[in-house]
This record gives C-alpha cells, structure tokens and sequence, in this order.
C-alpha cells in the first residue's frame, strides 16, 4: 500500500522546470496577446468561442469576424494547435513524455470542448429571456455546463476506466491548467477594478479580512479535532488542520515542509482532499444557487473558503457564477455582470495562498522553538529556512498580482485604452475558459475513490467529514455573509 | 494514556479487519495528548479571529 507523492512534493526549481512559472510564462503570453487589442492589432481573434446553440453549426466560431473564414472547426482546430503547442513546450522543459503528453492533452482538449458544447445547448443553457431567440419553448436555464459535464466525464474514466486514466495521466495536471487560468484572470478582474473601482476595491478588501478571518477560526478547531478527538500525532495533524481547513494540498505540503513531517504525511492527506475537492465541486454550487441567487457575492466568497484547492475553488466559483446569473435573471429579471460571483472565489482563494506561506512560516517557527512532536525528530530543533518556505510559495500568484497590477495601471492611465483592452481580457477569457475545463476533466481524472478506500484512510476521512460538514462549511458561509451580504454584482446595461 | 493502553487501542485498530495506512497505525504509538504549547497556539489563533471578527464587523457596518 504505496501512496505516489503529489506533483507538488516533486516539483523542480527553476524558470522553467516548474508547473508554477510555466503556468505564469503561459498566462502572460495569452494577456500580452490579448492586450494586442489595446494597440488596435486582433491577435486572439481566431480563438474558438462558444455558443448557447440549438443550432450545432452555430455552436462555435471564431471570437472575431475577421476571422470568420476559420467557421467553428477552423477555430476549435487553431485554438487546438495553439495550446499544444504552448502546452507541450511547457511539458518537455518539465521533463514529461512529450510522445505521451500530446496524445493525452489532444483527448483532453477535445472531450473538453465536447463538453463545453454539449453545456451550452439551448435547452440546458439558455436563460429564459433568450428562449425566442433559439425557437425553444423551455429549457433548464442551468447556464454553461461544460464544467461539469467535463467534470463528470473525468470521474467516469478516472474510477471505471483506469487504464484510459493513466495513459492520460501525463497530460492530467489540474493545478497547471488551473493556474495557467488564474494568471489570465488577472486581466479581466484588472479591467473589472478599473471599471468599478469602488465595487472591486471593496470585494478584494473584504476577500482579504474573511480570509484572515477563516485561517485563524478553521485552522485550531481541525488541529484539536485530529488531535485530541482522533489521536493523531501533531505531525500529520498540523498538516491536516491546514490542508482539511481552508488550502488543500498546497498548504498540506507548505505545512508538512515547515514542521519538517515526513513526505509520506502530505501525500496520504492530498488523496483525500483531492475527493472531497470533487465532492464539494459537485454539491457546493448548487446549494450556493439555491438560497444566494440574491447574494451573488456571499456565494462566491463561499466558494473560495469553502472549495480546498485553487483548482477547486475557481471551478466552483465559475460554475455558481454561471448558475446564480441564469437564475438572477429567470426569477427576478436581473441580468447581473458575468465574472463578479467568480472575482469573489478567486479573490479569497489568492489571499488564502498567500496566507499558506505566512501560516507555515509561523508554524515553523513554533514547531522548532518548542520543539512540538520532538519525539519522533529526536529532541532536535532546526533552523527555520526562510528559502525552503520561499521555495514552496506558489509561483503563480506572482503571474496573477504582475497581470492585474500592470493591467490596472496601464487601464488607470491610460483610460482610453480601457475598452479595447477589455475587449482583449475577453479574448483571453476564452482560453481561459478552455483551461478551466482542462483542469475540470483533469480533477475528476485523478479522483480515484476506489483508492481511498483501498489505502484505508478511514480516520483521515473521518476528520475531514467532521470537519467540512460540521464546522468549515458553515464558518465560512457566516463570515462570507457577514463580509458581502447586500454589496452586489453590477447589472449588464446599467 | 499509558503504554499499554497504547498497545491495546493499536491492537484494536490492527484486529478490527479495518486496514489501515501503515504510517496511520505507526503513529498511533507515538500519540500524546496536546501539548500546553499546542494548546496556546490554538487559543491564541482562536482569540485573534474572534477579536478581528469583531474589529472587521464594526468596520464594515452600515
């Protein structure tokens, strides 16, 4: 009974070795392509855009007429070629198979993009002031399912088709693609802040004090149930309390580097985040729909603090953006702006990243001043280093605050420049978009429940449980509903 | 909890045909309880959310 390390316990330092800076040099190369439009030059016009269609031939085109020429294949092909090619250059310095990861990351994308169109036919997507429009008497108005159409897929193949799930497994790199996509965000949530400035300012505030705010609730209440309630050493508990309570499997490992816990610790807690990530994927925005499609915000936020792992997190926030609008609009009439319900995900889970290093460094230090679980490191303190936490802070982040700083103050000072550029950030949302679904499929690809079971984590999953459904889930849609009750999303048109 | 009060909950945990993680069951030996610094780690992260809850909610009100 052998657990396979998480990529993030093996990644490679270095600019390019790492699935952190690739995903950087990915997103700013799709923004500084996106931007070209500030400049009056359409370099992302080719990129496939997706339709709600009852039409199939109207299902996908090009994002740009100049590009008409292309029709939906050419366009879907384009997009296809430009991601394999960006993503295979970042898979070969990275040291995988590029034989292997071509082949998986072509049916990846594909049964993506199967699944972003099959989410947007007309009788499952469109919203009820559009039903003329698709010569449709009713749908469900569930907005775009592709995420989880993808997502479904993924844990069909992952848990009854494992052979399938490990020829793909080399392309399967949900928190490459996720992060790739959250660079690209940077640039939309960027133009949002300069558009709202008022609005946005206040989301990323609040996003920052509930953050702090869970952290500091979450954390203990787990360390104190897996300690004292399920005996476990605080070896594997500070690792759980931090990877169970807010951050996933980032924040297991940081936590697991900074106390010095053995390699095997974050790797046996990583196979049951990564369920429960889905779990929650599965059952969180639909709950969030149902009672805050007036709190577009609460739910977001909730999502954020909810949902244990960056890829997690913004997937469910893209799907309760999608649904909570379609809702919105089918049962006030209000049509709220697209990205704000997903701006409030992301934004509490940035800060949580960041937070993940200042948590572990003062976990660090605690564990080697007082020596905590010395037993096991035979009485002997170590030296807190500053580099090794250094080396574990995500990689990414740095992509996103550079893309959304920069993109802020050219937008700033350059006020003119605001709507063409906004026009790119919605070219590079696509390809966003694309990512999302890549990591989507991928998630559910790696969610093996079967092994779950087998590597007999009964007792991890037992804290998990506890924890999630009894405490985590509910702190955190207070503080989400103490922090962004009654501030909402901007209306299309106003 | 003494030793073999360890031994026998272990024993439990190996005979109850309930299989677990090696390293789960290792560490089970080694399990004390909370240690006084673990305890005011975990009251003062407790008492500092509590305390900016309440500094946020007056700051955000209205």
């Amino acid at each position: 009974m052998t657990a396979e390390p998480h990529e993030l316990l093996v990644q490679k330092p270095g600019f390019f070795r790492s699935e952190d800076w690739w995903a950087v040099w990915l997103g700013l190369l799709i923004v500084a392509l996106g931007a070209g439009q500030a400049a009056g030059v359409d370099l992302l016009g080719w990129v496939a855009k997706y339709n709600v269609w009852s039409d199939i031939g109207k299902a996908v085109a090009p994002n740009s007429k100049e590009f008409a020429f292309l029709g939906g294949f050419g366009s879907m092909l384009a997009t296809y070629l430009f991601l394999l090619s960006l993503t295979t250059a970042g898979a070969y310095f990275m040291g995988s198979s590029v034989k292997r990861f071509v082949a998986g990351f072509t049916i990846l994308y594909w049964v993506t993009v199967a699944a972003n169109t099959a989410g947007n036919f007309a009788y499952l997507a469109a919203t009820p002031n559009n039903l003329e429009k698709f010569g449709i008497g009713w749908s469900l108005g569930l907005g775009e399912l592709g995420f989880v159409i993808a997502l479904v897929l993924g844990l069909i193949i992952g848990n009854f088709f494992p052979k399938t799930a490990a020829f793909l497994s080399t392309a399967t790199k949900p928190e490459w693609y996720i992060k790739t996509g959250i660079v690209i965000l940077g640039m939309t949530i960027a133009i949002k802040t300069v558009g709202a400035m008022g609005l946005a300012s206040t989301v990323i505030f609040r996003g920052i004090c509930a953050v702090v705010e869970a952290y500091l609730i979450y954390w203990p209440v787990v360390y104190i149930i897996a300690r004292k309630f399920f005996k476990f050493t605080p070896e594997w508990a500070a690792p759980m309390a931090s990877g169970i309570s807010i951050c996933g499997v980032a924040a297991a490992i940081a936590t697991g580097s900074a106390i010095r816990a053995r390699a095997i610790v974050p790797t046996v807690l990583s196979s049951v985040i990564i369920v429960f990530v889905a779990v929650e994927l599965l059952i969180l925005p639909w709950i969030a729909t149902t009672f805050f499609a007036d709190d577009p915000l609460v739910a977001g936020a909730w999502m954020g603090l909810a949902v244990k792992s960056d890829g997690g997190a913004i997937a469910s926030g893209a799907i309760t953006d999608s649904l909570i609008r379609a809702k919105a609009l089918a049962e006030y009439g209000v049509n709220y702006q697209e990205g704000w319900t997903l701006m409030a995900a992301t934004t509490a889970k940035v800060f949580i990243d960041v937070f993940i290093g200042i948590w572990a460094f003062v976990l660090a230090v605690v564990w080697s001043v007082y020596q905590i679980g010395a037993k096991r490191s035979e009485g002997k303190s170590y030296k807190v280093s500053f580099r090794e936490i250094g080396d574990r802070f995500p990689k990414f982040l740095i992509g996103f605050l550079v893309v959304f700083g920069g993109v802020f103050l050219w937008g700033i000072t350059n006020p003119d420049i605001v709507k063409a550029a906004g026009a790119g950030a919605g070219q590079a949302n696509l390809l966003r978009s694309i990512f999302f679904g890549l990591c989507f499929f991928s998630i559910g690809l790696i969610t093996n429940v079967r092994k779950l079971w087998a590597e007999g984590l009964g007792r991890i999953v037992g804290v998990y449980a506890i924890a999630l459904f009894g405490f985590i889930l509910w702190v955190g849609l207070g503080i989400s509903y103490l922090f962004y009750h009654g501030i909402l999303p901007p209306v299309v048109g106003s | 909890m003494s030793d073999l009060a360890i031994k026998n909950r272990t024993a439990d945990v190996e005979t109850s045909g309930y299989e677990e993680h090696p390293e789960l069951i290792q560490q089970n030996a080694e399990w004390t309880d909370l240690s006084p610094v673990e305890v005011k780690l975990c009251g003062i992260s407790l008492g500092l959310g509590l305390i900016l809850l309440g500094i946020f909610l007056y700051a955000f009100r209205g």
